[in-house]
């Protein structure tokens, strides 16, 4: 059995502001395990970004615990430890740079964790490479596109050398080609052994993922394998979710072809169902 | 306005920014398009290729410097042109809700536009009422809720309530879905097109969800560069797949499954445009029961 990098027990949570009885999370109980790519998919308000600020002690649990590479959360000594094993890269890329370069942006991160002068140029170069965006070290990070934004911004992260990358709703107000793009991020750094956990609306970016967890009302709903959470698309719809657009097609064709398989999510994969039972053509 | 022709027609329109820099960008070059009374009309494209820019032109954020824009009748380009009668005639929602909201109750958010308009407080109230009712928000239970208490699903239904209280004859959205779970995504949608019917409105859709503007709109133009790269209806639009693909969009997905199907061999009729669209012909390939 693998040692998890983040471990949720029974987490609960309410913000000071709302009455005890409305609790966030309500004994929210999960692992990440390290190198894995990992999506939280639920409805709006069922707690993801929430439960992902407690991944790396931005929030802790009023009850139930989070512990990082084995430290509780609640401990404040270990905050700074925590920080360092586990990113986060948000929504809006802009809320996180500082700097009018991109270069020195990436920088930020590492300088303040006192990394050595040589050492902090292999990181920000290794970190801009990775995502592609080394090509654009000298510009203001205000003329970039939205998806190269947020590909600096995940290379800020990438720079202090976490353990697991947190991405809550990092791909949300970008376009399609800078949706591939960070998704061709994600799988690059789960190559180089990085653990992922994006925070997803979208379907099909879960889809792509290890594992999913679906987050309803503040618990765990459901867990497995993408072809497995997304084989049940009425559970999903039930709880405002629903499965890739591919794998609604392959649903709708099971009511016409009882025998059609279940657990289809790319559009190759289904081409290839289809073509398996339909006369070859002349 | 005299007679029923495009609510908004833009002609040759040139946008640039910080012009005589090292900086200078052109957003717009040459654009021209027409938006009809009571369509769905969607605008498509890559983040930089000008929407954002496009669409503020619509209600007179910005006036032209180069090129023609008319809505509603009046000539943004002339200095005498009624910007008050373009505001009330063309409502803009942005992406994000949260900067569009700022009261502290959903039912004095979405009466800030009408008060701004000195109407009667009885108006104003009937037109909040109607305006949250139509988004899905009723009145009664949502009134007197607070606005930083409100789901994300909510929040943009009452920045959407606030514009509609205005009652404009068009109404653009800014990606109307994006950061909505699919649950609250589906229902937008839904209502979308009960908008049109309701309120008598002209839409425009900025969006990058192909499966989206393929399933509600009339009409897509597809911007690239500044420019109108392609226009037809959707059907039209991506049937166009070569020079889409150029483009950087992809076709709806259940298009791409008609595509390859075809590039099979496999003699399959339609264009898959919707996931029903294409289920049929693909059930059909499988011999099972129209």
């Amino acid at each position: 059995m693998r040692e998890p990098l983040i471990a949720c027990d029974g987490v609960e949570f309410a913000y000071a502001a709302q009455a005890p009885t409305e609790r966030v999370l309500r004994g929210a109980s999960l692992a990440v395990y390290p190198g894995e790519h990992l999506a939280i998919i639920g409805p709006n308000g069922s707690g993801k970004s929430t439960l992902a600020r407690h991944f790396n002690g931005l929030l802790r649990p009023t009850a139930g615990t989070v512990h990082v590479g084995g430290m509780d959360t609640r401990d404040p000594a270990h905050t700074r430890a925590i920080r360092r094993t586990v990113g986060m890269v948000f929504q809006h890329p802009e809320s996180q740079m500082v700097a009018t370069i991109v270069e020195e942006d990436v920088a930020f991160g590492p300088e303040n964790l006192g990394v050595p002068r040589a050492e902090l140029r292999r990181r920000v170069r290794e970190a801009l490479d990775v995502v592609g965006m080394w090509g654009a070290r000298d510009r203001p990070p205000h003329l970039l596109s939205a998806g190269q934004k947020q590909r600096v911004a995940i290379a800020g992260v990438l720079a202090m050398q976490p353990a697991c990358i947190v991405l809550d709703e990092a791909t949300s107000m970008l376009d399609p080609r800078g949706r591939t793009e960070v998704a061709e991020v994600v799988a690059e750094l789960r190559r180089r052994g990085t653990a992922i956990v994006s925070i997803t609306h979208l379907m099909n970016e879960a889809a792509a993922a290890d594992r999913v967890i679906v987050l309803h009302r503040g618990m765990v709903h459901l867990s497995g394998a993408p072809r497995d959470v997304f084989a049940h698309p009425e559970m999903l719809r039930e709880i405002g979710l629903d499965v890739p657009v591919v794998a609604l097609l392959a649903d709708r064709l099971r009511a016409r072809v009882p025998a059609f398989p279940r657990g289809l999510l790319g559009v190759d994969e289904l081409v290839d169902a289809i073509a398996a039972r339909a006369p070859v053509p002349r | 306005m005299t007679g029923p022709g495009p609510l908004i027609v833009v002609e040759d329109l040139w946008h640039t920014y910080m012009a005589g820099t090292p900086f200078e960008h052109h957003a717009l070059r040459g654009l021209s398009l027409e938006i009809r009374a009571g369509e769905i009309a969607g605008i498509i494209g890559q983040t930089g290729s000008g929407k954002s820019t496009l669409i503020q032109y619509f209600n007179g954020l910005m006036r032209p410097r180069r090129g023609r824009v008319i809505v509603a009748g009046q000539n943004l380009g002339a200095r005498d042109a009624d910007i008050g009668a373009v505001r009330t005639c063309v409502g803009l929602v942005f992406q994000d809700p949260e900067d569009q909201v700022f009261e502290r109750l959903v039912g004095d958010d979405v009466a800030y536009g009408p008060r701004q308009l000195g109407l009667p407080f009885a108006e104003i109230r009937e037109r909040v009422r109607w305006a949250m009712e139509t988004v899905g928000l009723p009145f009664d239970a949502f009134k007197d809720r607070y606005t930083f208490r409100l789901s994300g699903g909510e929040l943009r239904k009452a920045a959407l309530a606030g514009v509609l209280a205005l009652r404009p004859r068009v109404l653009v959205l800014d990606e109307p879905t994006s950061g909505l779970d699919p649950g609250s995504r589906e229902e937008l949608r839904a209502r979308i097109g009960e908008f049109r019917a309701r309120a008598g409105l002209t839409l425009v859709l900025v969006s990058h969800d192909m499966d989206e503007v393929a399933r509600l709109c009339d009409r897509l133009y597809v911007l690239h560069d500044g420019a109108i790269a392609v226009t037809g209806t959707p059907r039209e639009v991506f049937r166009e797949r070569a020079r889409l693909v150029e483009l950087g969009l992809a076709p709806p997905v259940p298009a791409q499954v008609i595509q390859r199907l075809r590039e099979r061999g496999y003699p399959i009729a339609g264009d898959g445009l919707t996931v029903d669209e294409a289920a049929r012909a693909i059930a059909t390939l499988l011999g099972a029961p129209a």
